[in-house]
Formats: structure tokens, C-alpha cells, sequence
């Protein structure tokens, strides 16, 4: 599924164009099947609206941005639920688990959507994220850190062709962010996926084939 | 299953259980209310028109022509019911036989030997036996037998007992006494005579009757003919407050008792009542409905965020909209079928306690339960339906 993006300006973002350069805002992008691409950005550049407007969440921009020559705003909502479901997957900055429900309930909301992944085996990939016994506790009582690995694991619990990461790691000490990235590149190699990465700062946590400004 | 749960966890949310019992007791009052007004109708139909048993239900009522201040001027033959006439009365719905009261066209008199002196100008009426409330043993005539059996209407003697009797010093008589007093009927000026008595007293036709082969004999020596038209009729009705026999008699000028009437004025006000609980009945489930629309937007709206974080996990909205239904249906549904088991429970035990007052109402009628039940349920379903596609739309 190859990603295309033309000309595409988020309205927060307009008066400021311009006046940095950046290898996503106004220009012409295409981004291939199976790239591993880091875009690099300092706050207020708009990493999240990006993600968000990829992943079909916003509608405030100009230009398009299309996943497969199909433009993401014009996809109805089954459409967005199919491509949500089985074809691109998202960490959230901003975590985004259900805060009442456990983390067993909060892995089993995505995980029976598609069933690609065995509970068994998504309760593995927490355990090597360090997260063994948390499993009937709410999302709410862990901490921010522990979320975030939780976020993580949700995120591989579908088939994907994508998978969008919003500054995954950010409150993960080095020897967790380490742990984590190795499970994530498992589960992308598998997928045969693609990654988009965004963060504050450069990075290696994956081979990247590309890193952009943002 | 398990996903279900998760699901049905995160559109419930808070502690809704007031509200949701709440809007279930008012939807199921509702429905109660509208079940029973329906019920009512179909129960009060049945025991007014007295379907039940035709035949002890049926009554017998004698009818005339109203005799209006126009018709005391016109040929007295016109105040007489015609063959068309009582053929036009036979066809109206409900009414099973017309025996027509004949009356003597020959000069009758009564007298009493004796000390008392008693001798009267009279009149005399016959009817077939089947129209008769009593039927004495010894009721019967042939020619040439000299003694005449008479049955008195009862009106004839109360108003001698409590009227006439009282004010003149006479003694007051007894039904047995009167029966024991022989008297001689005179017919046609003298030309027969015959010792009368009379075996019997009658409520249901106020006149002096005597056995039918009796009068046509008489009628056919003496008068214009064995059988002339009657003045009045003897009708047996289905049901005297049927409308359209009412409106028949009310529309020919034809008198009746009105007492026997009355059946359809008490209809009349029984279906009003009914109506009004009716139409109660369909505001209290129109808002029931509506609060219970307002409870499914509410309990949609206060989840919509976490609706929409399941949609940004990929659900899409037929799905929720499934689990969303498959939750509100049985609750819905529950309401209606309570409301409809209650409603028919009231039936059976108002069927045991009407019977003992000897008043029939049928257990078929609760098809009527059903079927608004299935109507009920059908209209739920769409507004539900509707509701939820609307509300996941908006979110």
C-alpha cells in the first residue's frame, strides 16, 4: 500500500509555512510499500496532526494525503474501520486506552476484532515488555510508562501494512525502549509492513531506509 | 462473547441502572395501560352485545307506532304494521322473529253474574304461543269448546291494586284470586258467548290475551278477516341496544320500552370511557417511547467517547450499532411482553370473577394483546434502530 502526499497544509499550520523548510508540509511525497521512514520534528511542527490525518482522524488541511491513490478523507466510516482494522495500525501520542478497563479488556477490544493474534501470545509480548501481572489491572491505576507498552502491544494485535508510531518510546528508559523496539520490528519484518516513526529527536531504534524533516 | 462484554461495558457506562429501570416501568405502564384499554373495549363489546349465549340473552320487545297528533287525524289503517312493513323489520341485523299481536275486529264484552253486576266494553289481543313469557297448562282453544282461557298483562292488575282499587275502598286482589273469578265473555253483541277465566299474567305484552286460534276464529265469523293487520309487534332481538336496530325503530317513529334500551345508552358511555383510557393509554406510551428514545441517545451520547476511540481502533459503526441493539432489544422487548403477560392475566381472572356475576367475556378476545404486542414490539425495533444508526453517525 503505497502512501502519496501532495501539497498537504494542516490549517494550524498555514500562517507558519514557510518559514522553516520541511519535506512534508506543501510538498509532493510518496512514500513505497515496506519503507521504514523516521520523520524528525520539534514540537509545535505538527508530528501528530500528520499522524492523525493519515490514519483518517482530521479533516482540517488542504491537499491530500492517499493511501493506495485512494484519498483518506473521502473513506466513509466502514471504510476507515476496514483500513483501521487490517491494514494500518497506530500508537497514539497520547496512549488513548479505555482508563476503566483492564489491560486484559484493553488488549481484547483489538485483538478479537481480527483475531490475528492469540491471547496467549499477546500476553507474551507484555510479559517481554515487563508487564507480567498487570494483566487484570485498569489502564487508569498504571503507570504513564506502562501504558505506553500497552499501547504498543494493542497496536500489533491486527494484521497491518502500516504501522504509525507518535513518539512511542517517550517514557520509556532506555533498556524498555530497547525491548520494545525489538518486538515492534519483529511484528512489522511479519507483517511485511512499513513504518512511519515520528519523534522529537533522531534516533536508530529501526533501520530506517529514510528520515525526513517534518 | 467476551468482546461483547468489553463492549457492552464501555456503552454503559457510570451508574445508569435508575434511569434504565425507570424508563423500563414507564414503557411497560405504558404498554399495560394501552393493552388493557384495548382489552377493555373488545371485553366491554363482548358482554354488551351478549354474544355469549344468543338465546338467554335475547329479549323480546313488543313495538308500535308513536301515535303522533298527525297521525291521529290519518285512515287508522295507516297506524297498522303492512306485510312490507314487517318484512323490512325481519331483514334489520339482530333480529330473529316478528309475531305480529292480533287484535279483535269484532265488538267484545265482559260481565260478571252474580252480585257484583260487573259488565265492561273489552278488547282482546293473541299472539303465537313462542312470543308468550308464560305458558299456563291449561292454554289452549278449540272450536266449540265453551270455556276461553285468558292471560292478563300484570300492568293491568297492579294498576287496579295500586291505583283504582285504593282510592274507590275496593279490596285489593291477588294474582290466585283473580284466576279463581269466573267471568262470561260476550262476543259480536251476544252472539257467542263463553265463560272466560283467566290462567296467567304476562310482563312482556300489556293486553288481554287470548289463545290465537281463538281470535282468528272470531275474526274470521265476525270481523274483516281471520288475520287483519296488527297495530303491534312482538320482536325477538339479538340485542335491544343494537345501534341499528335502535336507529331502525328511532327512524320509523316506532315506540318501544325504552327501558329495554338502555343497554345502548350504557354502551354508549362505556365506550367513551374506554376511549378516553385509550387515548390516556397512547400519550402515556407515546412518552414512554419517547423517554425511552431519549435513555438510548443518552446512554450513547454520555459513551461516545468511547465510541469514537473504538472507532479509532477500527470498529466499524454497523458493528456497534449490532451490539448497541442486541443490548436495548431484549430490554425493550421484555417491557412489552411484561406488559402484554400482565395485561393477560388480568384477562383470565376478569373471565373467572365477570362469570360468577353470570356476564361472559372470551379468552380468544387477548388476540387482540398479541397482536398490539407484535405492533408495539415492531414500532420499538424501528425507533430503536433508528435511533442508534442516527446517534452513531453523530459521533
Amino acid at each position: 500500500m503505497q502512501l502519496q502526499i501532495n501539497s498537504l497544509v494542516p490549517e494550524p499550520l498555514k500562517s507558519r509555512l514557510g518559514q522553516q523548510h520541511s519535506d512534508i508540509w506543501g510538498q509532493v511525497q510518496t512514500i513505497q510499500p515496506g519503507e521504514k521512514v523516521f520523520f524528525r520534528a520539534p514540537s509545535g511542527k505538527g508530528k501528530s496532526t500528520f499522524m492523525h490525518i493519515l490514519y483518517g482522524l482530521r479533516d482540517d488541511y488542504t491537499g491530500t494525503a492517499a493511501w493506495e491513490g485512494k484519498d483518506i478523507r473521502r473513506q466513509d466510516d466502514n471504510q476507515l474501520a476496514a483500513l483501521r482494522s487490517g491494514a494500518i495500525s497506530i500508537v497514539f501520542q497520547d496512549l488513548r486506552l479505555f482508563g476503566d478497563l483492564t489491560v486484559a479488556e484493553n488488549i481484547n477490544i483489538k485483538r478479537s476484532l481480527t483475531n490475528a493474534v492469540s491471547e496467549d501470545e499477546a500476553r507474551e509480548w507484555l510479559q517481554q515488555l515487563g508487564l507480567e501481572g498487570k494483566w487484570e489491572q485498569k489502564a487508569e491505576t498504571l503507570s504513564y510508562g506502562e501504558r505506553q507498552r500497552v499501547a504498543i502491544v494493542r497496536s500489533l494485535l491486527q494484521p497491518f501494512q502500516w504501522l504509525l508510531l507518535d513518539e512511542p518510546f517517550s517514557h520509556l528508559d532506555d533498556g524498555n525502549t530497547g525491548k520494545a523496539a525489538k518486538l515492534i520490528y519483529s511484528r512489522v519484518e511479519a507483517n511485511k509492513a512499513g513504518m512511519l516513526v515520528v519523534d522529537l529527536e533522531d534516533n536508530d531504534w529501526f533501520p530506517y531506509t529514510r528520515k525526513l524533516l517534518l | 462473547m467476551q468482546q461483547n462484554k468489553i463492549i457492552l461495558k464501555l456503552l454503559r457506562p457510570g451508574q445508569q441502572k435508575g434511569r434504565m429501570y425507570g424508563s423500563w416501568a414507564a414503557l411497560c405502564i405504558g404498554m399495560l395501560l394501552l393493552f388493557a384499554a384495548a382489552l377493555a373495549w373488545f371485553d366491554f363489546r363482548a358482554i354488551l352485545s351478549r354474544k355469549g349465549k344468543e338465546d338467554t340473552m335475547a329479549a323480546y320487545l313488543v313495538i308500535g307506532k308513536q301515535v303522533t297528533n298527525e297521525r291521529m287525524t290519518q285512515d287508522p289503517a295507516k297506524n297498522l304494521f303492512s306485510g312490507t312493513e314487517i318484512g323490512e323489520l325481519k331483514k334489520i341485523k339482530g333480529v330473529n322473529e316478528v309475531g305480529a299481536l292480533t287484535s279483535n275486529s269484532f265488538p267484545v264484552s265482559a260481565s260478571m253474574g252474580g252480585n257484583l253486576h260487573f259488565y265492561t266494553e273489552m278488547f282482546l289481543g293473541a299472539v303465537e304461543d313462542k312470543y308468550l313469557d308464560v305458558l299456563p297448562e291449561d292454554w289452549a282453544w278449540q272450536p266449540g269448546q265453551p270455556s276461553l282461557p285468558i292471560i292478563m298483562s300484570s300492568d293491568f292488575l297492579n294498576l287496579y291494586n295500586y291505583g283504582f282499587a285504593l282510592s274507590q275502598g275496593l279490596p285489593q286482589l291477588s294474582q290466585t284470586s283473580i284466576k279463581a273469578l269466573p267471568f262470561e265473555i260476550e262476543v259480536a253483541r251476544g252472539k257467542e258467548k263463553y265463560r272466560a277465566r283467566v290462567v296467567g299474567f304476562t310482563d312482556r305484552i300489556s293486553s288481554v290475551l287470548v289463545p290465537r286460534s281463538f281470535m282468528e276464529e272470531m275474526n274470521r265469523k265476525y270481523g274483516n278477516s281471520a288475520t287483519p293487520d296488527p297495530s303491534r309487534l312482538v320482536v325477538k332481538v339479538q340485542d335491544p341496544s343494537d345501534k341499528t336496530f335502535v336507529d331502525f325503530l328511532k327512524s320509523r317513529s316506532y315506540t318501544t320500552n325504552e327501558e329495554q334500551l338502555r343497554w345502548n345508552r350504557i354502551r354508549t358511555v362505556v365506550q367513551a370511557i374506554v376511549s378516553s383510557v385509550g387515548g390516556v393509554a397512547l400519550i402515556v406510551v407515546g412518552m414512554a417511547l419517547l423517554s425511552f428514545i431519549l435513555f438510548v441517545e443518552i446512554t450513547i451520547q454520555r459513551a461516545a467517547g468511547h465510541i469514537r476511540l473504538m472507532k479509532q481502533l477500527g470498529y466499524a459503526p454497523r458493528t456497534l450499532r449490532r451490539i448497541l441493539n442486541r443490548f436495548f432489544l431484549p430490554w425493550i422487548s421484555s417491557a412489552v411482553v411484561a406488559a402484554a403477560l400482565i395485561t393477560f392475566g388480568i384477562h383470565c381472572v376478569m373471565i373467572q370473577w365477570l362469570n360468577t356475576m353470570d356476564l361472559h367475556i372470551h379468552l380468544e378476545d387477548a388476540w387482540i394483546i398479541g397482536a398490539l404486542m407484535v405492533l408495539m414490539l415492531l414500532v420499538l425495533t424501528l425507533l430503536l434502530l433508528r435511533s442508534s444508526r442516527n446517534m452513531l453517525r453523530r459521533i
